[in-house]
């Protein structure tokens, strides 16, 4: 009898020699069976890109805000307008993020991502205001040590992923964090924007595409 | 070489809806009920059955929560289903290769 997957109460029989090229067969229909449940699983789950998105914006907003108001010598609002830009993103993640909680699967590499961005977001917002308003780290050079944690963290997802875009990004806060270091004056703020935009806001625009592509099929 | 013995293949994992299941959760964390109905595209009733059975062999472990209200089951594989389907692929790939 063949060795087929078993439905009902059908039993396994594999006695005689005149089935065992057809149980082999069986048996190999069997591993590809598992491997493509497996990579569809993998597969159920899909970065919209919508944090990045989110994350891109807001910060490219409060860079040329930020800009403007040192320009204006304005300095007493930034550390207000960069409270209120930080909150609320950090609200609007947790939304996104409960929102994800709903599709009612998680991997072990969402789980892995997930936590590098928390835990790159919570570094990264000890570092702005902590940093900066202790003294320790010069307002001017905040934008360098932020790039490079970036580039830390889309490395690991680029890495988890498989993902080229993620990892190119990666290279980008790099090289930007290092031209940065150099930038001791306000067009820091500017030069951070645009790397926010070319190595953040387009790859998640970029994703967010591909998902809505994927699933509209 | 000895003929490998295809009755050593695990029967509880040995039918298609239970081996969609394992090979579902072994690449997740875990999936909730409807996830594993969509994507196995299984009915309700033989979903539970088959999920019943592998839970009861302590294949697979059910958390099951409210949210909004909702009763929903999160299903995980267990240290034991995960060694069950490992040996059980071992033992496919002992058969292909006999």
């Amino acid at each position: 009898m063949k060795l087929s997957i078993k439905t009902g109460n059908q039993k396994i029989k594999n006695k005689t020699k005149g089935d065992k090229m057809e149980n082999q067969n069986s048996a190999q229909e069997n591993l590809d069976y598992i491997k493509q449940v497996i990579l569809d699983s993998k597969a159920i789950i899909k970065d919209k890109g919508d944090i990045a998105i989110l994350w891109g914006v807001i910060i490219i907003i409060a860079q040329m805000l930020t800009f403007y108001m040192i320009r204006m010598q304005q300095y007493v609002f930034i550390g207000y307008m960069w409270g209120a830009v930080i909150a609320a993103g950090w609200i609007l993640t947790v939304i996104l993020v409960k929102k994800k909680d709903r599709s009612g699967v998680s991997t072990y590499a969402l789980k892995v991502d997930s936590a590098t961005w928390f835990s790159a977001g919570i570094s990264m917002t000890i570092l702005g205001f902590f940093g900066v308003y202790s003294g320790m780290l010069h307002p001017y050079g905040i934008n360098a040590v932020i790039a490079l944690f970036l580039g830390s963290a889309f490395f690991i997802t680029g890495t988890i992923y498989n993902a080229k875009i993620f990892r190119n990004a990666a290279l980008g806060w790099w090289i930007g964090g290092a031209i940065l270091f150099w930038f001791k004056n306000d067009y820091t703020f500017i030069i951070f924007s645009i790397l926010m935009l070319l190595f953040q806001t387009v790859p998640g625009i970029m994703l967010y595409i591909k998902y809505k592509k994927e699933e509209a099929k | 070489m000895t003929e490998f013995d295809s009755n050593l293949l695990d029967e509880l994992i040995h039918s298609k809806l239970r081996l969609g299941i394992m090979s579902m959760l072994v690449s997740v964390e875990y999936a909730e009920f409807s996830v594993i109905k969509n994507k196995l595209q299984a009915t309700d009733g033989n979903l539970s059955a088959n999920l019943r059975k592998l839970e009861e062999a302590e294949y697979i472990s059910v958390e099951k929560t409210f949210v909004m209200r909702k009763p929903q089951s999160r299903y995980a594989i267990t240290d034991k289903g995960r060694t069950a389907f490992e040996i059980y692929i071992s033992n496919l790939e002992k058969l292909i290769n006999n």
